[in-house]
């Protein structure tokens, strides 16, 4: 069991923006908890871009 | 088509980065950007993008406690992202408030700066009407620039001569140019851009636009093509990436993920809207 576990917790943590992150310059902050505790903590609207043609590790989406 | 077109304007990037958290995530759990936590909390707001098959989704302006400030569709213009994000802050004026950071912020050039990101140009002019030195006479060329103060943006282009500056006015002058639809000018006046320089992919993706507006489509579209697959990633290489399947796609209604026949940047295509630099400015 200790090996699917390990590769369980790898897969999780590329889930959490481990992607090539966007470079317009906008100053994306992920992953989502970190966006809300920073919404609610300098009082700000979140501004969000849900994606549903997939995105991939090389930043594409 | 969000990232080449309205992501990478600089209205919205500087409102954007001033006023709002922004953050992007997968719909897909199992995605690189998946997310559950943001899924849970938007399809909350949004209940049909929790199904298995969805539209493109609206970009979305959300309080933190998920109430729904304002939205705008995948494919809008620059200017319609920038008028719900300004909507939104307009009806919801707790989130548009200065920060601790802001309201301590004593010099002009930098009083001028949030202003400037706040849209508020001629607000931003006027702040920065005595320029201490060569980089503040350079941004008030950049802010009349974009006021489209052209005898204003020349004056105060007129104060900067420092070598590692001399670029950036460059590049501030072939936007008059380029305003002004006169093509030969924005080609002659960005030809042999320095490659090093930090406005080099904005001067590449002109230089082209202006060989495409004259006639010379292959010739642009190659340069494009060349700047899309540069690896220093931004906003005009999107820019140049979109530009070129404008013109490769046309005709094209439907896209998959499982196309070969991708942009130089790897994207399946740009669905909604054309480039809209290729008829022209501000058309």
């Amino acid at each position: 069991m200790k090996p699917l576990a390990a590769l369980l917790l790898f897969a999780s943590a590329a889930l959490a923006g481990d992607c090539k992150r966007d470079c317009t310059g906008i100053e994306w902050t992920l992953p989502f908890k970190a966006a809300l505790e920073k919404a609610k903590k300098e009082n700000r609207l979140l501004l969000i871009k849900p994606i549903a043609f997939g995105t991939e590790k090389n930043g594409g989406w | 088509m969000l990232r080449a077109g309205p992501f990478s304007d600089e209205r919205v990037r500087g409102l954007a980065n001033r006023r709002f958290v922004t953050f992007y995530f997968d719909l897909s759990d199992a995605g690189a950007a998946g997310d559950p936590d943001a899924r849970k909390f938007v399809t909350k707001i949004k209940k049909e993008l929790g199904g298995g098959a969805v539209a493109t989704p609206n970009l979305l302006l959300v309080s933190p406690e998920g109430v729904l400030a304002g939205e705008t569709g995948n494919y809008a213009s620059s200017d319609d992202v920038y008028a719900a994000m300004k909507k939104a802050l307009k009806d919801h004026p707790e989130f548009n408030a200065e920060s601790e950071a802001e309201k301590a912020e004593t010099k002009p050039y930098e009083k001028a700066r949030l202003a400037f990101d706040l849209g508020k140009r001629k607000t931003a002019a006027e702040l920065l009407a005595k320029p201490a030195n060569e980089d503040e006479w350079l941004f008030l060329a950049h802010i009349q620039r974009w006021r489209e103060k052209w005898d204003e943006m020349e004056a105060a282009l007129s104060h900067v001569k420092r070598d590692d500056l001399l670029d950036d006015a460059r590049m501030e002058r072939a936007w008059k140019a380029w305003r002004e639809s006169k093509y030969e000018a924005l080609r002659d006046a960005l030809a042999e851009f320095p490659e090093d320089s930090n406005r080099s992919t904005e001067a590449r993706y002109f230089h082209s636009l202006a060989r495409y507006h004259l006639g010379e489509k292959k010739e642009a579209l190659k340069a494009w093509k060349a700047l899309a697959k540069t690896p220093d990633e931004d906003g005009w290489v999107y820019r140049a990436d979109w530009a070129y399947m404008t013109e490769k796609q046309k005709g094209k209604t439907s896209f998959s993920s499982g196309d070969a026949d991708r942009s130089p940047l790897g994207r399946i295509g740009y669905m909604g809207r054309d480039n809209p630099d290729l008829n022209g400015p501000g058309k």
